[in-house]
């Protein structure tokens, strides 16, 4: 087995796995190191699998993309039909935010300031607050003294008392 | 389980990676990748879970490779897995 750079660059974030997978066990169970990456290799597999069935749907029907439609005829095929409908919920929630996304967009492009200008803007709220930043650093050492107040003896007094 | 509304665990860009992995794929849409992506989130939960069954029925709370290696080997649906277990 190969564990170089490549291979992380084409397998799934391990710390992501390792949460999903402890999302739905019991809090108190574990799993090794290697039954977590041997999981993570069936994730991968599994992808293959069903990309690969999309893929001669898609070309059967001359078509160069994969689109959803294949993804579901693929599930289908290859037996996995119950994770059909949750796939479905989940890209039209996806769709929706989408939608949600281009009506704020479109409120930008509406308010008159140019791509420009709204960069100069932020290049200029960043390197005022790199200043403060600063300053704040260099009083921060300067200082030997502080401003807090010190509670005097007699309120300390009427306290315990 | 929580659960985020219209997004996925898994990185997008990485699900669209390994799916070109096949050089006969030509282009995958994003719908499709989520959708994928989707699927092999409930698939590996079920992987999962079948194979915490197992640990439990051997009195164990840790899930080890073996185990993933059992479920694979003992439910059809898997099969297609069985190539990563050396004979």
């Amino acid at each position: 087995m190969n564990d170089g750079f490549a291979d992380d660059e084409l397998s799934l974030p391990k710390a992501t796995v390792q949460k999903m997978v402890s999302d739905i066990l019991p809090v108190d169970l574990t799993f090794t190191k290697e039954a977590r990456d041997l999981l993570i290799e069936c994730c991968v597999e599994f992808i293959h699998l069903v990309s690969s069935e999309a893929n001669e749907i898609c070309e059967k029907e001359a078509k160069k993309t994969i689109a959803a439609e294949h993804i579901i005829k693929a599930l289908e095929n290859l037996e996995f039909k119950e994770y059909i409908a949750e796939a479905l919920e989940v890209a039209a929630e996806h769709k929706e935010q989408q939608k949600n996304r281009e009506k704020k967009s479109s409120k930008f492009e509406q308010s008159g300031v140019s791509r420009d200008e709204l960069l100069r803007q932020q290049e200029e709220l960043l390197s005022r607050a790199r200043e403060r930043f600063k300053n704040q650093n260099i009083a921060h050492d300067n200082h030997t003294t502080t401003a807090i107040p010190v509670p005097t003896a007699s309120e300390t007094e009427t306290k315990e008392n | 389980m929580e659960k985020t509304y219209g997004k996925t665990v898994l990185p997008l860009s990485r699900v669209k990676r390994i799916i070109k992995q096949d050089e006969d794929v030509h282009y995958c849409s994003n719908a499709s990748a989520l959708l994928i992506s989707v699927a092999t989130e409930l698939f590996v939960e079920k992987l999962a879970t079948e194979a915490y069954q197992l640990a439990k029925l051997q009195k164990r709370k840790g899930i080890r490779y073996r185990d993933v290696e059992d479920v694979v080997r003992k439910d059809d649906q898997f099969e297609f897995l069985s190539d990563l277990f050396s004979i």
